[in-house]
């Protein structure tokens, strides 16, 4: 989240990618590093246990909304 | 025709020097004080002293052998050049994004990324791609670079750091760029990640050389300036100056790749502890340099100081072969602090030389370690043999005021209670060094220098079980006694990723053997005769999916590699208590250290001589257990070899005191060494230091 924030704040576009647990932490992280509401997407949890296949499914299910927030769509995933 | 060397640290305060005569060892020590705006200006003044105090011309110094903190000052201050960087398309943000992880004590919500030493907008992206194999994929954009290369000029930088992906592989696209850098920008300066740091790991690969950029300018004017001003004194030695890893290389070799001077006087210092245990016939030691503000520890085995490849210098990793000095922020002039909830804490904020501890009365106002030690009868109420006069009241006062009325304790327990805080704090550096690598402290000697380390010896080596402690004849300027017993030494390393089952042992004695070639014709350069060269193989290991490695020996010619690996596993229970047998095993990176002895230096005998006949003085010394006991104070200069003192006891020289508690012996060894040993039971302790040859 804090690499996302730098990025954006150098005017490069960046997304973070986290899973639910953490949610509520990069929040308070964006209002602490002064962009309140900086949207980001959330991916189910757990990741590490996964197989290649299903790693690669959630990647997939991943990318519309990645790419929406970095091209300018938006809103949260 | 043996000549005289000449050894000079700079440090914070004071440029320490020393003079040796290489026929005889004859030596002469001194100081001056640091000149921060103009290090140079203390460097001369250095030399023009001890050739004064000697007798010697300068045309007789034919060998200049330096210590510098030049480097990491720069980046500690964020003082470097103005810097631009050439990377691979697409790997822009590399410095930026760095590593996930933020400093340990850090707060997650708090922590603050710290800017990168260069500018966003003077990172260019080059097209042009080589493999990890180091074949080429796709041609280097010659046009990009120098267009990057006008617009650097334009904008007025002048040192360029080139970080191509994979360049450890195949360094082509890194040496062109930089020939097109310089047809652009004639006055450029250019480091080349293929020849800082060629091995992988895009992030510390680029920082180690942005870092080289960013300090090389101003390294290479000052050697520069040393260098012009050493020929009009009618100098035409060559100077040499001290590297991270223990070494020392040229003045020349240093202008382009200067951040391997990032911790060169901390080295010098491992290096003269190294020479004393050596000359003490101890091969196993720990050192721990106390000063004003830190303290550096480093272990020694086998006569050989640990070298990491996992550095940091201030914020950033630093990857470049360095010796492994952990350093803390406790030393003489520690303050000592009582907070709101009654914890008295001590350091890592430092009265420095100005205004210094609260008895030099030079403004400081909060108690230091220093206070502590005077207010306790441990220090003499002067310093440098008079120079410095100390105020015993003030300090008590200060002592009174902040630590022992906000904690309800007397006097001498609140200053008891200062100096037991602060060697807590150095034990964990210690244990640090010792215990979370695998060994265990009480195998080893304890080598105390600095001004203040001496003082605290006794008492660190007791709360680790370690039985005994040797005090350098010259704790004050150890560094110089490294510079001067040093050797030429440079470290090569490239990455060459090799899994099992199919280890490729032809590629890696290949690699091997250009790594060697390289090795041997910078020794030949350096001078070194073919006897006195020495290059040891090493190899990175790791388990598969593992995402680190371990650098073990690899001394068999024959590439044998089971016994490798029999090393890394044993090497890995050692640190973490386990080992996978049955693991598949990678090796990662292929090293070559390089190192050849071009001077010898002894260290001179004392002679044989009793403590002084006359009755010591004696004054009141507070020792926790014994309260305030009537301590002899010796000078010990008055100390032959062979003397014994029984602690307690009070050992005063020039630069520095040596405390020896009750229940400890010192003898003063052949060299002037004070070995300090505990007479106490050593019921939970086991391995006594080796002794090599102890015939004295």
């Amino acid at each position: 989240m804090l690499d996302a924030i730098n990025l954006e704040k150098q005017g490069i576009p960046a997304v973070a990618v986290v899973t639910e647990p953490f949610a509520r932490t990069a929040a308070v992280l964006a209002e602490l590093n002064g962009l309140p509401g900086y949207p980001f997407v959330v991916v189910p949890h757990p990741f590490g246990s996964l197989d290649e296949a299903a790693a690669r499914a959630r990647a997939d299910a991943a990318l519309a909304p990645i790419e929406r927030l970095l091209l300018g769509g938006g809103e949260d995933a | 025709m043996k000549g005289y060397a000449i050894a000079l640290d700079v440090g914070g305060t004071f440029t320490d020097v020393a003079l040796v005569h290489e026929a005889s060892g004859r030596l002469w020590v001194t100081k001056t004080p640091t000149t921060p705006h103009d290090p140079s200006a203390g460097f001369m003044a250095g030399i023009d002293r001890a050739l004064g105090l000697a007798g010697v011309e300068a045309a007789a110094l034919r060998h200049v052998l330096h210590g510098t903190t030049t480097a990491t000052n720069a980046i500690l201050e964020g003082k470097g050049a103005a810097i631009g960087l050439l990377t691979t398309a697409g790997f822009r943000d590399v410095l930026e994004i760095g590593r996930h992880d933020i400093p340990r004590r850090a707060n997650m919500f708090a922590w603050v990324k710290p800017a990168r030493p260069v500018a966003p907008e003077l990172i260019f992206e080059i097209g042009g791609r080589v493999t990890v194999d180091g074949a080429e994929l796709e041609p280097l954009d010659e046009e990009a670079v120098r267009a990057a290369a006008r617009r650097l000029r334009a904008a007025g930088v002048d040192s360029i750091a080139v970080c191509f992906l994979h360049s450890y592989a195949d360094p082509a696209h890194e040496r062109r760029a930089r020939a097109l850098l310089l047809e652009e920008h004639p006055g450029g300066a250019v480091s080349l990640s293929s020849e800082v740091l060629p091995v992988f790991r895009e992030f510390e690969r680029s920082m180690g050389t942005v870092l080289n950029a960013y300090v090389q300018p101003l390294v290479g004017r000052y050697v520069a300036r040393l260098v012009g001003e050493l020929r009009p004194r009618g100098i035409r030695a060559p100077l040499s100056i001290m590297k991270s890893n223990g070494g020392v290389i040229g003045a020349d070799v240093v202008r382009t790749q200067a951040i391997h001077t990032a911790l060169s006087g901390p080295a010098a210092g491992v290096i003269g502890a190294r020479r004393v245990g050596e000359a003490a016939g101890f091969d196993d030691l720990i050192s721990v340099d106390v000063g004003g503000t830190s303290a550096d520890v480093c272990l020694v085995r086998g006569g050989e100081a640990e070298v990491t490849t996992e550095g940091r210098v201030g914020a950033w990793p630093l990857h470049v072969p360095m010796i492994d000095i952990h350093t803390i922020g406790a030393g003489g002039g520690s303050i000592a602090r009582v907070t709101e909830d009654g914890t008295l804490t001590v350091g890592p904020e430092s009265a420095g030389a100005q205004p210094g501890p609260v008895c030099y009365g030079a403004g400081g106002e909060e108690p230091t370690v220093t206070d502590a030690h005077l207010v306790l009868g441990r220090i003499p109420s002067h310093l440098l043999g008079g120079e410095i006069p100390l105020d015993v009241e003030r300090a008590r006062r200060a002592i009174e005021e902040h630590v022992a009325r906000p904690l309800g304790l007397p006097l001498a327990a609140a200053a008891q209670g200062m100096l037991d805080i602060l060697n807590n704090n150095m034990v964990g550096a210690l244990r640090l060094v010792s215990v979370e690598r695998g060994y265990d402290p009480r195998d080893f000697v304890l080598v105390p220098f600095g001004g203040a380390g001496p003082l605290h010896g006794a008492d660190l080596a007791g709360l680790l079980g370690m039985r005994t402690v040797v005090v350098p004849r010259h704790p004050g300027v150890l560094s110089t006694f490294g510079l001067l017993g040093t050797e030429v030494r440079n470290d090569y390393a490239r990455t060459s990723l090799q899994k099992p089952p199919d280890y490729d042992l032809g590629t890696v004695a290949a690699v091997y053997a250009d790594l060697e070639g390289q090795a041997g014709a910078w020794l030949a350069a350096e001078g070194v005769a073919p006897a006195a060269r020495r290059l040891t193989r090493m190899a990175d290991l790791r388990y598969r999916h593992q995402g680190f490695e371990l650098t073990v020996p690899w001394p068999e010619r024959a590439l044998d590699l089971d016994a490798l690996i029999a090393r890394f596993h044993a090497r890995h229970r050692q640190l973490y208590t386990y080992a996978l047998a049955d693991a598949p095993v990678e090796i990662v990176t292929l090293r070559v250290a390089a190192a050849g002895r071009v001077r010898r230096f002894t260290l001179p005998s004392l002679p044989r001589g009793r403590a002084a006949a006359t009755r010591p003085a004696r004054r009141r010394v507070h020792f926790p257990g014994a309260g305030w006991t009537a301590c002899p104070c010796l000078d010990r200069e008055r100390l032959g070899g062979g003397a014994v003192v029984t602690g307690p006891a009070i050992v005063e020289q020039l630069d520095t005191t040596t405390v020896i508690p009750p229940g400890h012996r010192a003898r003063v060894d052949r060299v002037g060494n004070l070995v300090i040993q505990t007479t106490r039971s050593p019921s939970p302790l086991r391995g006594e230091g080796r002794v090599r040859g102890g015939s004295r």
